[in-house]
C-alpha cells in the first residue's frame, strides 16, 4: 500500500516511513507544496498524511486539487495547530481524519489503516491473523470462527496491537488510544495491564496463540513470526 | 488678605490723625497771628474751646496728644485731639490750650472699616464660589479620566482613547494615558500571541521527539536498561506535551477562540467524563454517588463544557483516598462534587492560580483548575471551593 508523506519537516517525515515500512506500507515523501502536488497529479496513494502548515503553501489546498480531480486517495491532516477551525475545515474539504501534532507513530498507524479498511469498497474490512479475524465494521472478534466474547476496550486494545503488529507500542500510546484524547490517567498505567491480562486470558480460552507480548514493561507488541 | 484690615485701618487712622493735626497747627498759627492784634483777655472763639492761659512760667514746647474728654450735652466720652503751646504777647508769656473732637473721624473710621469688612467679606464669599465653580469646572475631566482609567482593563479593551479638551494639561494628561494603554495592549496582545505561538512552533520538535521514541522502541536488542530509560524519556515527553497542549488551550481561551455556543446537556458530559475513569475508580474502589438532574443544560461551547466538567471530575477522583467517596450534584442552578479528601483543606487563595500543586504528585501539571476558572470567567459561571467534615467540595453556580 502506497502512502504519500507531505510534511516539511525531515526529520519527523523519516521516522514516520521508517516506522510504517515495517507495516509494510511504501512511503514517499514531500517536503514541500510544489512537490506534493507535482507527486499527486503524478501517481494514486491508499493514503495521503497532510501537513497543513508548508513552506511555500497550504496544504488545503492540496486537498482541494485532490477533491477537484474527484480523487479517492484518503486523507488524513496532520496539524500543529491544534485548532478546532483547521480540522471542521480539513474535514468538510474532505479530509478523512485528523490528528494533532504530537502523535505516536502507532496511533497515526492505526489511523492510517482505518482509513484504508473505509476506503476499500469490495467490503473487505476485517484483518485476518491466522486464527484471529477482526471486523472492524461490526467491531467483532473471531478466533477460528467462533465469536469471541469481549468488552470495547478489549476490542480496542486488541485492534489496536493487530494494526501496528510485530511493533512495540508503548503503554503511553496504549492509554492515550483507549481512554480518549482529554482522558487524565493520571500516568498510571496499572489498568493497561489489567485489560491486557484480560484480553489474553479470553484469547488463550479460545484457542488462539499467545502472540501478545510485553516488553520490559515499557510497552506490549503483538508479534507474529 | 485678613491682614489687610488693621493694615487699612492704621493706614487711615495716621493720615486721619495727620490732617486733625495740620487743621490743629493751622489754627496755632491763626490764633498767634490774631494775638498780635487782640489781648490774649479778650480772645473769643467759638466754643470757648481755645483756652488762653497767662502766668506760663517757662517757655513750653509744642505739644499734640490724645485726651478723653467728657462731654456733658452727649453725656459720653469723647476722644480729643489736644494742642497745648506757649506764645508771647504783649511781652508775656501765654499758654494756649484747644481741642479738636475726634467723633466724627472715628465716625469716619468705623464706617470705612466697616464698608471695608463688607466688602472684604463679598469679595471672600464671591472668591470661594467662583473658585469651587471654577474647580468643578477644571476638575471634571479629569475625573472623567481618573474613571475611565479605574475601569480599564488591558485584556478587555485596546486603548482609552480619550477625548481631547480645551485645558492645555488634562489634554497632555489623555494623550500620555491613550498613549500609554495603547502601548500596554500591544504588550499585551504580543505577549499573548508569544505563547500561542511558542505553544505552537513547540508542537512539532515534540512530535519528532515522539516519533523518534516510538521507533527507538523498534530497534532490537533492547536491554532491560535501555528500556527503562526510554520509559522515563516518553514519560517526561508525555509531560511536556500535555503542558504544552495545556498552554495552548489557556491561550486560545484567552484569545476568545471559542466563540460557538451550544445547548449542552450536562449529566450526559459527566456520565461520559466518568466512563474515562471506569478503570481508574475500579482500582482506587472509589464510591460514586450521583444526583444528576438529566434535564440540565447550559449554552457553551462543547469542548469547554468538556474540560471543565472533566478537570473537577478528574481532580475528586485524582486527590480521593483509596476506598473514598465521590458525590456529584446536578441540577438547574449548580453542578458539585465532593469527595473524601487525603489532608487539610486547600488554600482557596492560591487554589485557582497557575502552577499550583497539592500534593506530591509530580504528575500533575498545576494548570486544571486555572483553566477551569477561566472557562466559567468566560461564560460568567461562579466556581467555589469549600471543606466541610474531611471533603473537598467544588461548587460551580450557573
Amino acid at each position: 500500500m502506497k502512502i504519500l508523506i507531505i510534511e516539511d519537516e525531515m526529520s519527523l517525515s523519516n521516522s514516520i516511513a521508517s516506522y510504517l515500512k515495517a507495516g509494510n506500507y511504501i512511503c514517499e515523501i514531500a517536503d514541500n507544496f510544489k512537490m506534493a502536488l507535482n507527486k499527486i497529479e503524478s501517481f494514486d496513494y491508499d493514503c495521503i498524511l497532510l501537513d497543513i502548515t508548508l513552506p511555500d503553501g497550504n496544504g488545503l489546498n492540496v486537498l482541494k486539487e485532490l477533491k477537484k480531480n474527484k480523487r479517492t486517495d484518503g486523507v488524513i491532516i496532520v496539524s500543529a495547530k491544534n485548532s478546532i477551525d483547521d480540522k471542521i475545515d480539513g474535514l468538510n474539504l474532505g479530509a478523512d481524519d485528523y490528528i494533532a501534532k504530537p502523535f505516536h507513530l502507532s496511533e497515526l498507524s492505526a489511523r492510517i489503516s482505518a482509513v484504508i479498511r473505509r476506503r476499500r469498497f469490495d467490503g473487505s474490512a476485517n484483518i485476518i491473523i491466522n486464527e484471529i479475524t477482526i471486523d472492524t465494521t461490526a467491531n467483532t472478534v473471531y478466533v477460528n470462527d467462533k465469536l469471541l466474547d469481549i468488552t470495547r476496550k478489549e476490542y480496542d486494545l486488541l485492534l489496536y496491537l493487530a494494526v501496528n503488529k510485530n511493533r512495540v507500542i508503548s503503554k503511553s500510546a496504549i492509554a492515550e488510544h483507549i481512554s480518549g484524547d482529554n482522558a487524565d490517567y493520571f500516568d498510571n498505567f496499572d489498568f493497561i495491564y489489567a485489560h491486557i491480562k484480560n484480553l489474553k486470558k479470553k484469547l488463550a480460552i479460545a484457542g488462539a496463540e499467545d502472540y501478545i507480548k510485553s516488553i520490559y514493561g515499557m510497552g506490549y507488541k503483538f508479534e507474529i513470526n | 488678605m485678613l491682614l489687610t484690615i488693621p493694615v487699612f485701618y492704621f493706614i487711615i487712622l495716621f493720615v486721619m490723625m495727620n490732617s486733625v493735626d495740620e487743621t490743629l497747627l493751622f489754627q496755632k498759627q491763626w490764633i498767634e497771628k490774631k494775638l498780635k492784634t487782640i489781648s490774649p483777655e479778650n480772645f473769643i472763639s467759638y466754643n470757648n474751646n481755645i483756652i488762653i492761659t497767662s502766668g506760663a512760667s517757662a517757655y513750653d514746647k509744642e505739644r499734640i496728644f490724645n485726651q478723653d474728654i467728657y462731654i456733658p450735652e452727649d453725656n459720653e466720652i469723647v476722644t480729643h485731639r489736644v494742642l497745648e503751646f506757649t506764645t508771647v504777647a504783649n511781652g508775656k508769656l501765654y499758654h494756649v490750650r484747644f481741642q479738636k473732637s475726634l467723633v466724627e473721624s472715628e465716625d469716619l473710621l468705623r464706617s470705612i472699616i466697616a464698608i471695608q469688612s463688607g466688602i472684604f467679606i463679598i469679595l471672600l464669599t464671591s472668591l470661594l464660589y467662583i473658585n469651587r465653580n471654577l474647580n468643578r469646572k477644571v476638575w471634571n475631566p479629569f475625573y472623567k479620566t481618573l474613571s475611565e482609567l479605574h475601569n480599564y482593563r488591558v485584556d478587555k479593551q485596546s486603548s482609552l482613547d480619550l477625548l481631547p479638551n480645551k485645558i492645555n494639561e488634562l489634554n497632555d494628561l489623555n494623550k500620555s494615558i491613550n498613549e500609554l494603554t495603547k502601548h500596554n495592549h500591544q504588550l499585551y496582545l504580543e505577549q499573548k500571541e508569544f505563547t500561542e505561538n511558542a505553544s505552537h512552533e513547540l508542537q512539532t520538535p515534540l512530535a519528532i521527539m515522539q516519533s523518534n521514541i516510538d521507533l527507538l522502541l523498534q530497534t532490537s536488542p533492547i536491554t532491560e536498561e535501555q528500556a527503562l530509560i526510554i520509559e522515563n524519556v516518553t514519560d517526561a515527553n508525555q509531560r511536556m506535551n500535555k503542558l504544552n497542549k495545556t498552554l495552548l488551550l489557556l491561550a486560545k481561551i484567552d484569545n476568545n477562540q471559542f466563540p460557538n455556543k451550544d445547548r449542552i446537556n450536562l449529566s450526559n458530559i459527566i456520565i461520559k467524563t466518568m466512563s474515562f475513569y471506569e478503570d481508574i475508580s475500579r482500582q482506587k474502589n472509589i464510591t460514586f454517588s450521583a444526583c444528576l438532574d438529566k434535564e440540565t443544560g447550559i449554552y457553551a461551547d462543547t469542548t469547554l463544557a468538556e474540560i471543565l466538567l472533566g478537570n473537577l471530575i478528574s481532580n475528586a477522583i485524582r486527590h480521593t483516598i483509596q476506598n473514598g467517596l465521590i458525590e456529584i450534584e446536578l441540577n438547574k442552578n449548580f453542578f458539585r462534587i465532593t469527595n473524601s479528601a487525603s489532608g487539610k483543606a486547600l488554600d482557596p487563595q492560591k487554589l485557582f492560580k497557575r502552577f499550583q500543586k497539592n500534593g506530591t504528585s509530580s504528575h500533575s501539571i498545576g494548570l486544571g483548575l486555572e483553566i477551569s476558572r477561566k472557562i466559567c470567567n468566560l461564560y460568567g459561571y461562579q466556581i467555589q471551593y469549600s471543606f466541610v467534615s474531611d471533603r473537598h467540595c467544588f461548587t460551580l453556580n450557573f
